[in-house]
């Protein structure tokens, strides 16, 4: 396949995927050791970019559950030491049908800003570089010029970035699943959702 | 804590590769450096593919440069010599009754099936998605998973052809060749119905396989309860129970229900990539590699009833008709397109 159909698939993923990452986490959470949350993500994610076509694939949420599911599976079934619990636990899995709610739907929408809201909090120059190229579509080396900072710094400041904006992403699972007050800290706009 | 530790490591190369990959095109060096370390690993890819795309949520550079997405293609095969490359995707997969993994001992070798790539499917995926539908179809020696739209999961066997549609009332899954097994996922309101020729098979959040047969149709149900009937007796359907098989024709309707959970279990090995012989015949192995392989195995009528136990990676008949010929002395003779297994 071409690499359009690669970036398509990608552009998908920004689109209707990543949006469901805090709730697959929380899944996750529930029936895997924590340790292993990220290794499944991680999983699912490259299965995803193996993709050659999405246009069959009319409900992103049930996708990226189905695909984490099947990675966990074979998890536990490789591991031989089995909890039955776990199994039937997974087994009986469905996919959460709150997606369909209208509210939720809302919700979900909101969370799509929290990469954006993530880039408000990130420190200072970073911060600026991730705005720059943003607003005015400044590739690195440019951005370099108008801070005035050495190319490699901001190539630095990117990969810094991301790494925040990875962490914000998984553990905003954990702020829906405490409390309220913690995420109003945060300040982020999903914060009203926290009941759900 | 050390797993997920390395999994963060992952994560944090993956930014400082995304970081490196949106500064400026990759050298040469660069690139091999990225492939090698994408090749490593298959998280490594996944949290790539990731972070690039937390990147272009941040910060919306849609124009991702086409070097980026050459380290991204899949290298050609997919055959089992792909290793644990890119496009490796096998897993064990669900199913209901969890057997021990039986070992089995044949002639006093123990014989251990190594798993096999099988490809994701969706690239196989073609024709139109108008009202749900789609096509799917694999080639010999080729299993995909296929995850369908409603959350339900095909894992579609050796040279088979469905057709899927699905509709606000209903979910069908035409079975034109081959074989599958599904594991419905539960909605009450749009029941799934396999047909295969005049047979149909409806269930409601389970999981079973349907293999199309000359004159019928084989049914196996995993979990729950599935209904079958032929299109002429519609009237008479017949309820068939996890750990159950069926054989459906399509002129006389349901054959006899046979309950041995153990027997689907190793029936349905072949979603591993394995096939298991529990005391078939010669002449039913090769059969069943024959399913799975373009170069076909002969086998002298000779040793036709010799019967065989073993575990087996579907896509390795030489290795079996090697074993074959140590276990029975005879001889093995590769030709073009086939295996010949002849008593010596």
């Amino acid at each position: 396949m071409g690499h359009n159909g690669r970036l398509e698939v990608m552009q998908w993923v920004v689109r209707e995927v990543l949006v469901h990452e805090p709730a697959l986490r929380s899944w996750l959470r529930k029936v895997s050791d924590a340790n292993d949350v990220e290794d499944v993500i991680q999983e699912s994610y490259c299965r995803i970019s193996n993709l050659d076509d999405i246009s069959h694939i009319r409900n992103a949420r049930a996708y990226l559950f189905t695909t984490a599911k099947m990675i966990v599976l074979g998890r536990v079934r490789r591991s031989r030491i089995v909890s039955i619990d776990v199994v039937a636990d997974i087994e009986s899995f469905n996919l959460p049908d709150d997606a369909s709610n209208p509210e939720q739907i809302a919700i979900e929408k909101d969370r799509l800003n929290f990469v954006t809201n993530i880039i408000g909090n990130l420190p200072s120059r970073c911060r600026s570089i991730f705005l720059l190229r943003k607003m005015e579509g400044l590739s690195q080396r440019e951005v370099a010029q108008r801070l005035g900072v050495p190319e490699h710094t901001v190539e630095n400041d990117v990969a810094k970035g991301l790494r925040l904006i990875q962490q914000a992403i998984a553990e905003t699972e954990e702020q829906a699943e405490t409390s309220a007050e913690r995420m109003t800290k945060h300040g982020t706009k999903w914060v009203s959702a926290a009941g759900q | 804590m050390e797993r997920s530790g390395s999994a963060q490591l992952v994560n944090e190369e993956a930014a400082r590769w995304v970081a490196r990959i949106d500064s400026r095109p990759l050298d040469k060096q660069a690139k091999a450096d990225l492939e090698k370390w994408l090749a490593r690993d298959d998280r490594h890819r996944g949290a790539l593919f990731r972070t690039l795309a937390l990147l272009q949520a941040a910060d919306g550079s849609g124009a991702i440069r086409s070097d980026v997405w050459e380290v991204f293609e899949p290298h050609a095969q997919v055959s089992e010599d792909a290793g644990p490359g890119l496009l490796s995707d096998r897993e064990p997969l669900p199913s209901g009754p969890r057997m021990g993994r039986r070992r089995m001992l044949w002639a006093g070798a123990a014989v251990a099936a190594t798993a096999l790539p099988v490809a994701f499917l969706s690239g196989v995926l073609s024709g139109g998605s108008e009202g749900g539908a789609n096509n799917i179809k694999t080639q010999v020696g080729q299993t995909a998973h296929v995850a369908l739209e409603d959350g339900s999961l095909a894992v579609v066997n050796t040279a088979s052809r469905l057709d899927v549609r699905q509709s606000p009332s209903l979910r069908s899954v035409r079975l034109d060749e081959g074989e599958a097994w599904f594991q419905v996922a539960k909605d009450a309101t749009r029941p799934f119905v396999v047909s295969v020729g005049d047979v149909r098979v409806r269930a409601v959040g389970t999981a079973f396989s349907v293999r199309k047969r000359d004159d019928g149709a084989d049914v196996q149900v995993t979990e729950g309860t599935v209904e079958v009937w032929t299109t002429a007796h519609s009237g008479t359907r017949l309820r068939v129970s996890a750990g159950t098989s069926t054989f459906v024709s399509e002129i006389h309707g349901v054959q006899e229900l046979v309950k041995d959970p153990a027997e689907i279990e190793r029936q349905l090995s072949w979603r591993d990539g394995v096939l298991q012989f529990d005391g078939n015949t010669l002449r039913q192995a090769a059969d069943e590699f024959n399913r799975y392989n373009l170069v076909k195995l002969q086998i002298d009528p000779a040793l036709g009833d010799e019967r065989v136990i073993g575990r087996f990676n579907s896509g390795e008949p030489s290795k079996f008709a090697q074993v074959v010929a140590t276990a029975f002395g005879a001889k093995v003779e590769k030709k073009k397109g086939r295996i010949e297994i002849t008593k010596s």
